[in-house]
């Protein structure tokens, strides 16, 4: 079985001594093309795995920004299929980049779950971020994880601040367990209450800190060491990127901080100074770095 | 896990969202306090006095001809009493609530005054640039946020669901309609919105040979609150929608459930409520859609329709096109300000 592009990036940023970048690819409604070339950018600047974002009509785990950036695409009459239509041309150009589908589960079900799968199988994606599939709830009930284990692409799994840090014994505490026993790739650990993107609010240092370090005591525990720990929501500065570094993780995820400058208005090379100033702050300095 | 509710696996039996699997201790902890509040009969003794003082019930019959009984029915505030009092007893901060209609909106802000539980509520774009009405809720002590519809989504249910999930311990959400929220949160609504179908029901059994009931439907929460007890007594039901908006199935093709939207599509959307698909396939629910030309054309409506609502009008129409007897049952529900899903 070929090895998954979403660990060869993770383990060459920390070849390279940094954390790994995961940015955020925007359906343009204006021009849909236009997101191959913003994920371009992203590429040129530093961005290691890039995750697609494929509009919800009721994206309950957004924040205003990516709200924004679900409801143009739909005003504009851009369906999803032509997302997938996007995603296809981005990975004929960037055959060794990882790419993810970012959605909701009920985008899968509405357009088909197999048809979805088929689009994404189409598009060579390495994963799948669907933040409310209900693995654990439903037993795998619609069979995305074992499909996505077969397949080696791997299913995203969340983890909130609470269950990161939950007692034993605790319905939080066995959730977590079962995460630790069946992610792949990496897990996120949600850096704001609700998950939403684009939060303002925030885990503080010590909190990110021990979220992820009982996160990997737990993927230790499983004998899941290959697993690694992202930072996802409410991720936009240098400063941030820092707190993801001395926590401990291995990547992080940022999506609405650059999108509202491109609904902004401002260019392509404006968001590429961004991105570069974000990647600079990805390399580890003394005492920083995954354990 | 499984023995606490029906089919959590689902968005809901009655509609909802699928929520992440880390938030579902969230979900988990708030059925299982409502469960035990509602074992208290001074929840229930509070819940009536609440609904004689803020929101009573009337279904009364209005005409009768040759052919139809019609009832005129208030709407079904029994999800938005039943939530907030529910916000109350579980000792929330706060209740967070997303409204479509006006008579909702001011519902809810005259419960939550009642009780002292201080109240924010997402207005619809549709509602929210009626200043009149931002008056008189924040005359009642409530909050109102109108930005989220407006800028971004017109999902006022989803933003107060945000709010909940991001702070469920001290925030409370109140649900208007069974279909939107988590899954035990469209349960726990239609539980009380099924408060409002016992009473129907208990109207009509008292009326000699009534043997079907014709149902206007706009959303889920008003039809299964009257088709679930309905039901079970083995009547016949119709239901009559009428959507003047083009193309609304496909808009809607990731919406909760609303009612329109599951029985347009049975096969595709069943998963948002099974429930609902249930009873139609079963055969003990017909559905009926009436073009809004048919009702926009027709000169046959008496002049008491101009105060019924557009579905009302769909069933009048329907009923009579169908020739039933006396035995028939026609719901007629009055205007309402604002918008359906």
């Amino acid at each position: 079985m070929k090895t998954n592009r979403i660990d060869a990036a993770i383990q060459n940023a920390q070849k390279c001594g940094r954390v790994a970048f995961i940015g955020l690819v925007p359906v343009i409604a204006e021009n849909p093309e236009k997101s191959v070339e913003v994920a371009d950018v992203m590429i040129a600047s530093g961005v290691d795995i890039l995750m697609m974002h494929i509009p919800n009509w009721m994206p309950w785990m957004e924040g205003p920004v990516l709200e924004l950036a679900a409801r143009a695409p739909r005003n504009a009459g851009i369906t999803r299929e032509k997302v997938f239509d996007v995603m296809r041309q981005i990975r004929a150009k960037n055959p060794d980049v990882p790419l993810i589908d970012m959605t909701l589960f009920d985008t899968a079900l509405t357009m088909g779950q197999e048809h979805f799968m088929d689009l994404s199988r189409d598009a060579d994606v390495d994963g799948f971020d669907l933040p409310d599939y209900p693995l654990f709830s439903s037993d795998d009930k619609y069979g995305l994880y074992q499909e996505c284990v077969k397949e080696n692409r791997y299913l995203i799994l969340d983890i909130s601040y609470e269950m990161a840090t939950a007692q034993k014994e605790t319905p939080e505490y066995d959730m977590l367990c079962g995460i630790a026993q069946k992610a792949h790739g990496f897990v996120f650990v949600m850096n704001a209450p609700g998950g939403q993107s684009g939060s303002a609010k925030k885990l503080t240092q010590e909190q990110l800190g021990d979220a992820v370090k009982n996160v990997k005591r737990m993927l230790h525990k499983y004998h899941n060491d290959t697993c690694t720990v992202s930072v996802v929501c409410g991720i936009s500065t240098p400063e941030d990127i820092e707190k993801v570094r001395r926590a401990g993780a291995e990547s992080f995820m940022i999506g609405s901080a650059y999108v509202k400058y491109l609904q902004e208005g401002k260019s392509l090379d404006e968001i590429a100074s961004y991105l570069r100033s974000l990647s600079n702050a990805c390399h580890y300095q003394p005492g920083e770095g995954a354990q | 896990m499984n023995d606490k509710y029906e089919e959590r696996i689902w968005y809901g039996r009655f509609g909802g969202c699928f929520v992440a699997d880390a938030f579902s201790s969230a979900c988990d902890d708030y059925y299982k306090d409502y469960r035990n509040v509602v074992k208290s009969q001074k929840f229930w003794d509070e819940f009536y006095e609440l609904e004689s003082q803020c929101c009573s019930t009337t279904i009364e019959l209005c005409e009768t001809d040759d052919n139809l009984r019609k009832y005129l029915c208030s709407e079904n505030y029994y999800s938005i009493l039943g939530t907030s009092l529910l916000a109350k007893h579980l000792g929330k901060e706060k209740a967070v609530c997303g409204v479509r209609y006006v008579d909702e909106a001011l519902v809810c802000a005259r419960i939550c005054k009642a009780i002292g539980l201080p109240l924010k509520l997402y207005l619809s774009a549709d509602i929210s640039n009626i200043s009149t009405l931002r008056t008189e809720l924040n005359l009642l002590g409530a909050e109102t946020n109108d930005k989220m519809c407006k800028e971004l989504f017109n999902l006022p249910e989803m933003y107060a669901f945000q709010d909940w999930i991001a702070a469920p311990a001290n925030i409370s959400i109140v649900n208007c309609r069974c279909n939107a929220g988590a899954y035990p949160q469209s349960n726990i609504a239609m539980d009380f919105a099924k408060i409002y179908g016992e009473k129907l029901t208990a109207i009509l059994s008292k009326e000699d040979k009534i043997q079907r009931t014709i149902i206007p439907c706009v959303s889920g929460s008003f039809a299964m609150g009257v088709i679930a007890p309905l039901a079970s007594t083995g009547m016949a039901i119709d239901t009559v929608e009428c959507d003047p908006i083009d193309g609304l199935s496909k808009e809607l093709d990731s919406y909760c459930g609303t009612f329109t939207v599951v029985m347009r599509d049975c096969c595709n959307d069943r998963i948002l409520a099974p429930a609902l698909a249930e009873l139609h396939e079963s055969g003990r629910v017909g559905r009926v859609i009436v073009p809004f030309k048919d009702i926009a054309e027709t000169s046959a409506m008496p002049d008491s329709a101009d105060n019924w609502s557009l579905q009302s009008r769909a069933s009048v129409l329907y009923a009579e096109s169908k020739n039933y007897g006396k035995e028939t049952a026609l719901l007629l529900r009055a205007v309402r300000w604002g918008s359906s899903l």
